[in-house]
């Protein structure tokens, strides 16, 4: 189960580091007067919520 | 000055922003969809016809292993609209430009003087891009420089009148007789 847990943790590592490099490429190359901030708040809202819904499953299970 | 592209002087005026039309994002909310009906049909849906998925630490593997792939779907999703947000073409009045964000990590930047400029064309093929309203835009350029093209644009024509303007006018006052 401790590799289970590593494989959640790694996975969610990579996804963060992916995502760090997205919104980068999204603020760095802005146009002017585009809204793609509301598209970062919406992912990083979608992200957030299903992270802290598995966090919370996984923290409340049996793991033994 | 905010600048759309980085070698964009002081004095240029931008005429026209172009990028994709909406529509071609279509696809990919699709896809996006499916990932998504097929992850909550996983987590909600099978256990309660599958017995079995609901016993021992079987729903802990479910968790994590559905978790990360909705995770995943969002961040791809999230790429691709980055992608086509970030495709976008540029006229000045002096130049065209080209910017192709062809992945996370790969960006192309094509630029061309409105006086190098030879021939503008625009086409529409097919039933749905000629009801949405929507094309390329080819530009073919003097010698032996790339074309250069605006993908999948809404207006293609009106973008071509834009552009044939745009090097009419430069030409005439820069004195180049092509």
């Amino acid at each position: 189960m401790r590799y289970l847990l590593g494989f959640y943790y790694l996975g969610i590592l990579i996804f963060g580091v992916f995502a760090a490099i997205a919104i980068h490429q999204f603020s760095h190359y802005k146009i002017p007067g585009d809204r793609s901030h509301i598209a970062t708040i919406v992912f990083l809202a979608i992200s957030g919520i299903i992270i802290l819904y598995s966090f919370g499953s996984i923290l409340t299970l049996d793991w033994t | 000055m905010f600048k759309y592209f980085a070698s964009q002087q002081e004095d240029e005026k931008i005429l026209l922003v172009k990028r994709r039309h909406g529509i071609t994002f279509f696809p990919l909310l699709f896809l996006g969809l499916i990932f998504y009906c097929a992850g909550l049909t996983i987590f909600f849906v099978l256990p309660y016809y599958l017995p079995v998925l609901d016993e021992g630490v079987i729903p802990n593997f479910l968790i994590v292993i559905v978790s990360l792939f909705f995770l995943y779907a969002t961040l791809f999703f999230f790429i691709e609209w980055m992608l086509f947000h970030l495709h976008i073409g540029i006229l000045t009045d002096k130049r065209v430009v080209d910017v192709d964000q062809k992945s996370l990590f790969s960006r192309r930047i094509a630029e061309m003087s409105l006086g190098n400029l030879e021939d503008i064309t625009g086409t529409q093929k097919g039933v749905i891009q000629t009801m949405l309203h929507f094309g390329n835009v080819e530009i073919q350029t003097a010698a032996e420089m790339p074309n250069f093209v605006f993908e999948m644009v809404s207006d293609p024509y009106g973008t071509q009148r834009a552009i044939m303007g745009a090097m009419e006018e430069f030409k005439r006052t820069h004195n180049i007789n092509r």
